[in-house]
């Protein structure tokens, strides 16, 4: 591309003139994080559809192969982000945990074998027992060995195939 | 200094019923001016012209069109209200390659969740005090994808020092 076709467009002022600029007041960000730490929404539900779209994802990906596995891979992929992005937000932080190591792990997975979906299947298990025994709150020492063992299967799996986990934000 | 939050203007798509409320809570607690909320993208140039918010956040993945689909509209239809309006992402994504996609695909800013109200304030903050210059290309349309200043650069400069064309608006 030639330099011509570059355009540089100045940054836009107007939002600076329009609220001044500084900061957000701390007590402001503090009666935010209240909010967040107190909402009552009940999380169950919502886990119950992203756990029915990842067992579906996991059938899905038994059920193909070669190429069609490879796209399918997205069909664990996202209901375990849902999981991830959504539980610590509703009380679940060992949710959230767990379902970030299985993220980062499928996100450096090209092609899910076997392997990879019994993974998941175990941690979707996993999971589904945490919601059932309504493990909320901090996570505890039950909730670290759980967190322990995970990364250590996804360690092993990283190992036996000479591949390395994706670096993350 | 503190912003004069009262005088900003929100708009939310996220298609998750409590996270949409969550997120439109926080932005509220923050002592945001007008929060408005949708469930999904493909009204966003109504919902722009009806409300006229200064910011935009986007939830990536949504059923109807995604978040990454939307800013793209956003930044390149000729129909836009308003190609430069800062875009914030959020996401359960976290790999520094899904943070290229959404910085290639036109979004300002990348939220990731779970997030906390400092996460927010601080996005927020970014866009209004440190505004970004825009680039357009043939097959580019976004703020300047350049975040950090190498100091110790001893490289070709190939933007303003080649005097590549600065249009004030």
């Amino acid at each position: 591309m030639s330099q011509s076709d570059v355009k540089i467009i100045k940054a836009n002022k107007n939002l600076k003139e329009k609220v001044g600029t500084g900061d957000i007041a701390a007590t402001r960000v503090e009666a935010s994080q209240n909010m967040i730490e107190n909402n009552e929404v009940d999380f169950e539900p919502m886990a119950a559809e992203f756990l029915d779209a990842l067992a579906d994802g996991v059938k899905h990906c038994q059920g193909t192969a070669g190429d069609e596995r490879t796209a399918a891979l997205q069909s664990m992929v996202k209901p375990v982000m849902d999981l991830k992005a959504n539980a610590q937000m509703f009380g679940y932080p060992l949710v959230t945990e767990l379902a970030n190591i299985m993220l980062n792990f499928l996100e450096s997975v090209e092609t899910p074998d076997n392997d990879v979906i019994a993974i998941v299947d175990a941690h979707r298990k996993t999971l589904m027992l945490i919601i059932k025994s309504k493990m909320s709150g901090p996570i505890g020492q039950k909730g670290m060995v759980l967190i322990d063992e995970l990364k250590k299967a996804c360690a092993r799996y990283y190992a036996k195939k000479d591949i390395e986990e994706k670096p993350t934000q | 200094m503190a912003l004069q939050l009262q005088r900003l203007r929100i708009l939310v798509v996220e298609d998750n019923n409590n996270m949409r409320e969550l997120i439109a809570s926080v932005l509220d607690n923050l002592g945001i001016g007008r929060v408005f909320t949708a469930s999904g993208g493909s009204r966003v140039f109504e919902l722009m012209q009806e409300n006229e918010p200064d910011i935009v956040i986007l939830d990536w993945q949504m059923p109807e069109m995604d978040g990454l689909e939307v800013t793209k509209m956003i930044r390149k239809d000729p129909e836009s209200p308003d190609p430069f309006i800062p875009i914030i992402v959020i996401t359960g994504y976290n790999s520094l390659e899904r943070v290229k996609i959404a910085r290639d695909a036109g979004v300002t800013e990348f939220l990731i969740k779970p997030f906390k109200a400092t996460d927010v304030a601080k996005r927020i903050e970014h866009v209004i005090n440190h505004p970004r210059d825009f680039v357009s290309t043939a097959d580019f349309f976004g703020p300047d994808r350049r975040r950090k200043v190498d100091k110790n650069y001893n490289g070709p400069k190939r933007r303003k020092e080649d005097k590549l064309k600065a249009l004030d608006w």
